[in-house]
């Protein structure tokens, strides 16, 4: 590319594609990003040679640079930094479970994909046998792992640590799992650890943190949360459909309409993963009846 | 272990430790972090940094003029950006330190299992 035209319209085209997802900057603000960023991409052109000029392979797609960008700027925790201002951040962090999905928008491994629903058999058949609402196994294990906490939490304010781990250890499972049946990841689910997929649970200490009373009405206080989760599983469902077949098709999820705030200014493909993974949020409000969880917070990257 | 997710946590303290050597513009910046080994740092993350330690007056700037662009902001540091360094540094080293307590744990561990 020896035309200086072209590689101006190579910056101006990156530049426009970022500026996309910088929504709700303010202008002078957005001005000298923009500048900035032009700034940059004409010194790798002239460093790295016009020839080999490609914006995205030097600084990723627009919507992870501009993701990272708002990132750093802080403009991404705003939200959390207002709360933080009303609450003791340790207070704030100590209420949460945080869920953590690294979705994977691009490079997909379209094969896995086309016969997910046939893969996922083995895992659902290990996580069914654990899962507090599956039909055959409600009785059983919610008799194991549900009540026998309720009554140490409300009769002697503790959480036995078995049952404590093993509820972690099952929820973390069916994040992955749940990751992988909605097109999240390409990851098998499994009961390792795994960083792409990761749920923080407060400290409880010995459970002696958690109020004891909240277990004999947490059911009663999750009745607005069951109506959240049928509204987002149906929403899940409409979108797991168009990512099956913008992976299959095109190997990447699709792309969806942009959002107009900083805060959510992970526009386009990332707007399906946030809606699929938040789906995930919600399912631990569920299962985690035992009161671990007071509020929940959903964390999204996408890579 | 997820690098990128401990290059976040550090960014601030590598980028306020550059630019108390020197003042510089972003993609200078950028390319001494990585000459210093931060070989994964992105160009977004070091400019989103340098805005908000700039927005918080752990930084002030300046505008360059340049000849084969636009003006170009240096950033240099401010006194309360020098106290932050040396709080972050000081927090930086207490964790080395902790960490390679942890580690020796491992280490030896090893070694009993042979």
């Amino acid at each position: 590319m020896d035309d200086p035209t072209e590689l101006e319209q190579q910056v101006e085209l990156y530049v426009a594609r970022v500026k996309e997802h910088l929504a709700g900057v303010a202008a002078t603000e957005l001005d000298e990003m923009l500048d900035e960023l032009r700034d940059l991409l004409n010194q790798h052109a002239r460093e790295g040679g016009q020839e080999s000029f490609n914006p995205d392979a030097l600084l990723g797609a627009p919507h992870v640079y501009a993701q990272q960008l708002l990132e750093a700027c802080g403009y991404l925790t705003t939200h959390i930094d207002a709360t933080r201002d009303q609450k003791s951040p340790r207070k704030l962090f100590m209420n949460q479970v945080e869920t953590r999905i690294n979705s994977q928008l691009e490079g997909r491994n379209r094969l896995t994909v086309l016969f997910r629903i046939v893969l996922v058999i083995p895992a659902l058949i290990f996580v069914a046998a654990f899962d507090q609402t599956s039909s055959g196994t409600l009785i059983g294990v919610s008799g194991l792992l549900v009540l026998p906490a309720v009554a140490a939490i409300v009769v002697r304010g503790k959480y036995p640590s078995y049952v404590l781990s093993f509820n972690r250890s099952i929820l973390e499972l069916l994040t992955r799992f749940y990751a992988y049946v909605l097109l999240l990841t390409d990851d098998y689910p499994t009961i390792e650890e795994n960083p792409k997929t990761r749920v923080r649970f407060p400290n409880v200490g010995d459970g002696s943190k958690l109020n004891r009373l909240l277990p004999l009405v947490k059911w009663f206080l999750a009745i607005p949360l069951y109506f959240v989760g049928i509204f987002y599983s149906i929403w899940a469902i409409i979108h797991l459909v168009f990512a099956w077949f913008g992976i299959v098709v095109r190997v990447q999820c699709p792309q969806a309409a942009p959002t107009h705030s900083p805060e959510q200014s992970h526009s386009g493909t990332e707007f399906l993963a946030t809606h699929l993974s938040r789906l995930l949020t919600n399912i631990h409000r569920f299962r985690f009846k035992v009161p671990i969880a007071v509020n929940d917070q959903l964390i999204v990257d996408h890579s | 272990m997820d690098s990128s997710q401990v290059l976040k946590g550090v960014l601030d303290v590598a980028v306020l430790s550059v630019v108390s050597d020197d003042d510089c513009y972003g993609y200078e910046l950028v390319k001494r972090l990585r000459e210093l080994g931060l070989s994964e740092v992105a160009e977004a993350s070091v400019y989103g940094t340098l805005r908000r330690l700039n927005s918080t007056g752990l930084l002030s700037s300046y505008m360059v003029a340049s000849e084969d662009g636009p003006h170009r902001k240096y950033y240099i540091l401010t006194a309360a950006g020098k106290k932050s360094l040396a709080q972050g540094l000081m927090q930086w080293n207490e964790l080395v330190t902790a960490m390679q307590a942890v580690a020796r744990i491992a280490k030896t561990k090893e070694k009993k299992n042979g």
